[in-house]
């Protein structure tokens, strides 16, 4: 498909559009809103504790008088960075076993399957419960968790694809041409199986935001006083009665950029391959 | 004996040799589990003797316990003492409370099994019926707007929906209580929170399936042949469209097992999943370990039980 092809395709969607201009309005909240921000996110002002919405501070203060505002921009810093780089390591480790898997086929592929399966039994947030137990809590301790929950499901994504690509006439062809077989999977097989797994990653960002921010809701993810927002949500509920905005902003976010990488994801698979219009 | 009691009975066997075969490869595979979590729990930080004694305890009085304890024992024969523990319900006991683990699980699990599967019948009888509709006015308005209010669900963390339930039924309109689940007046917003959670997956999941079954043939004959559209959809196209739709419902409650833990703590209920993240917080490691072994467990149980239900709805796996 040509390039301007899928971009006309993707602009068709305009709730997907909608959302890409979201997320990149988050992202570059992420980037660049720490330096505009007038607050110190872990300034306590101790005088000014649950205080209103103001022309000082848009969104109040939370129970250590530090500016929601503030906070929130940080916080998109921390929860979208582990999620990136979680779900980047993830993918990277995923798409290298998938690939060899089906590739080689044999005891690798059982291996592969095998460890996959394990990791499968445990369902949902058990898998990351169980992964943050073993490597503690914290901002990078969070995003190997992410990494590790997010390779099960890459991994036989990227194994279903690559066994239909690596029958594919072109690929039969190199072989009898001769070419080597890192070379094969680095410069046809991968590319070709890179739409689904762009498709599957920006989908499992979506994930991973709700993962991490659960894990740290639970108390198992980023520690206070980091501004995370499931972090933010944990510690805001107890006062919940007399300033309910401590929630709900954290939890607003979350939720808009979960469902706009889903709208994304699905704008993206439309666009790469409208066949799967309707699954 | 009649010819159709032989066939009724050979089928009979073949069902039955069926479920003992699948029931039977449960087996290793919670062998399998019980040795991932015995040596994952091992890889967890710290020392676990250091941490039921607290800080400021002399190395001797350490030593002495971790002997008592069997600690100090080759690495297979502390997992075949755990394996036969477990066999006779004997989980350890906790490093917190001193409690039995099997004690505190006893407590805990059936709370947790009342919400995971509260959860999943309105998330499957909600989503189920929303995908039929979805499928049925395909690419019309309410399509868009179920699928829509599909991706909202599924993309609202449980914690933040239930905090929003407690925000309006319970401190603004002081309908219903926030804590506990004490009476069912209790139980509808964790209910509601787990349930709506799923729908969105049950919904997306059950349309795509039924997109899939009323382009057949059949579905087109049955039509021809004057069937009311009701009986066509709910009778002929979903009886055809179940079996991902059952595979979803199996998924969805063990995603329900583990993510109880959020709606748990919201509402201050003493479940599995609050147990579980409570231990690891404590590092108390005999009821990690328990706590993990005991839910990866059970959703391999309910993931057979899902196996077995596929053979009841569709013949033809039982003879693959």
């Amino acid at each position: 498909m040509r390039r301007t092809d899928f971009g006309k395709r993707f602009m068709r969607r305009k709730v997907s559009v909608a959302a890409a201009a979201v997320l990149v309005f988050f992202i570059l909240l992420a980037l660049f809103g720490p330096y505009i921000c007038p607050y110190n996110p872990l300034k306590q002002d101790l005088k000014n504790i649950y205080g209103g919405i103001s022309k000082d501070h848009w969104l109040g203060t939370d129970y250590l008088g530090r500016d929601t505002l503030t906070r929130l921009v940080y916080g998109a810093r921390v929860s979208l960075g582990i999620s990136f780089a979680g779900v980047l390591a993830g993918c990277l480790v995923g798409m290298l076993l998938g690939v060899l898997a089906a590739f080689y086929g044999g005891w690798i592929d059982t291996l592969v399957c095998r460890v996959v399966d394990i990791m499968l039994a445990f369902p949902g947030l058990l898998l990351a419960i169980t992964i943050s137990a073993i490597l503690g809590n914290g901002v990078a301790n969070t995003a190997m968790a992410i990494a590790i929950f997010s390779v099960p499901s890459i991994a036989r994504m990227v194994r279903s694809v690559v066994l239909v690509i690596k029958n594919e006439e072109y690929v039969q062809a190199c072989r009898i041409m001769g070419e080597s077989s890192p070379r094969i999977i680095f410069t046809h097989i991968i590319p070709n199986a890179m739409s689904q797994i762009i498709v599957n990653t920006t989908l499992n960002l979506g994930g991973a935001i709700l993962t991490a921010s659960s894990l740290s809701f639970l108390g198992l993810g980023v520690q206070p006083p980091n501004p995370e927002w499931g972090t933010m949500l944990s510690q805001a509920r107890d006062a919940i009665r007399t300033a309910p905005i401590g929630v709900l902003m954290p939890g607003i976010f979350i939720t808009l950029v979960v469902l706009s990488f889903s709208l994304v994801g699905d704008g993206l698979r439309d666009a790469l391959d409208p066949k799967l219009r309707n699954v | 004996m009649s010819g159709r009691c032989k066939i009724r009975k050979a089928g009979e066997t073949v069902v039955a040799k069926y479920f003992v075969k699948r029931i039977l490869q449960m087996v290793p595979l919670l062998i399998v589990l019980s040795v991932i979590v015995f040596f994952l729990i091992r890889l967890i930080p710290g020392d676990p003797v250091t941490a039921m004694l607290g800080p400021g305890v002399v190395p001797a009085n350490i030593e002495y316990e971790r002997e008592r304890l069997g600690l100090n024992d080759p690495i297979w024969v502390q997992y075949g003492r755990f394996v036969s523990g477990v066999l006779k319900g004997d989980l350890g006991k906790s490093i917190v409370t001193k409690k039995p683990v099997f004690y505190e699980i006893g407590k805990r699990l059936p709370v947790t099994l009342i919400l995971a599967v509260g959860g999943t019948v309105i998330s499957s009888l909600l989503g189920v019926l929303l995908g039929v509709i979805a499928a049925v006015k395909h690419n019309k308005f309410w399509d868009n707007a179920i699928m829509f209010l599909s991706l909202l669900t599924v993309s609202t963390p449980s914690f933040f929906l239930a905090l929003l339930l407690v925000l309006i039924f319970s401190l603004q309109l002081g309908w219903l209580p926030s804590i506990g689940l004490s009476t069912p007046r209790h139980a509808i917003m964790p209910l509601l929170t787990l349930g709506s959670t799923g729908v969105g997956f049950m919904a997306r999941t059950t349309r795509s399936a039924m997109l899939d079954v009323i382009r057949r043939d059949y579905i087109r004959t049955s039509r021809s042949r004057g069937i009311p559209e009701r009986v066509v959809i709910y009778v002929h196209a979903l009886k055809n469209a179940l079996i991902p739709v059952i595979t979803a419902i199996g998924l969805r409650f063990g995603g329900l097992l583990a993510g109880s833990a959020l709606v748990e703590t919201v509402f201050s209920i003493p479940g599995m999943g609050r147990f579980l993240v409570d231990s690891v917080s404590k590092r108390d490691y005999p009821c990690v370990q328990a706590g993990i072994l005991v839910l990866a467990a059970v959703f391999i149980v309910v993931n057979t039980l899902v196996d077995l239900l596929y053979a009841a709805v569709d013949p033809r796996i039982r003879y693959t």
